[in-house]
């Protein structure tokens, strides 16, 4: 729990917006579409199990269940 | 405590203009992110600040009862800020504002029951 998930969301961020720019130069458009979308997906994965884990603990210590 | 707060809020901000450049769609996890670790940070003091309450409630029996609401608003409170803050990050101000208007209707619903105790009250006096 720390600031290293925000540097790994950055640099999966930034690994895809090379790897678009790379495919579309080389003419790939499409799967640079993909991986910019692959992407994201990897990061939506980080992001829901803290989400989930927020949520958790936001219910316990309101007592809101 | 608070300087380690600081330098996470800056490190997400320097992070979010960095990614911001390059991939917005990824902006928007960042501060997400820097949120929910700021508040897992506070989560220690919240829980003792809680419990300090509920120990004053049980002197007397009025406010006993009233804690347990009290702190569900205040949650759903902190939720619906949490949600409408990011959806106005990623400038989507009418979802904000329908979340903001679902959060009150739900701590209306759960203030109901204190309404009518304090209306009871009320006629009780008069």
């Amino acid at each position: 729990m720390g600031v290293e998930i925000i540097f790994k969301i950055a640099a999966v961020g930034l690994i895809t917006a090379i790897v678009s720019q790379v495919l579309q130069h080389a003419g790939k458009n499409e799967i640079a579409t993909l991986t910019t979308l692959a992407g994201l997906i990897v990061v939506l994965y980080m992001v829901m199990d803290m989400v989930g884990s927020l949520f958790e603990s936001m219910k316990m210590i309101f007592t809101m269940y | 405590m608070i300087f380690k707060i600081i330098c996470i809020a800056l490190v997400t901000i320097i992070s979010t203009i960095i990614v911001k450049q390059y991939k917005p769609e990824f902006a928007f996890f960042i501060p997400l992110v820097g949120g929910f670790i700021v508040f897992s940070l506070m989560l220690d003091p919240l829980q003792s600040i809680i419990s300090a309450f509920s120990n004053f409630g049980v002197l007397n029996d009025l406010v006993k009862g009233s804690i347990r609401p009290v702190c569900k608003i205040i949650g759903i409170g902190f939720l619906t800020e949490f949600a409408t803050s990011f959806a106005e990050d990623a400038g989507l101000k009418s979802v904000a504002v329908k979340l903001l208007w679902a959060g009150k209707i739900c701590i209306l619903l759960i203030s109901l029951p204190m309404l009518e105790q304090l209306f009871q009250l009320i006629v009780d006096l008069l």
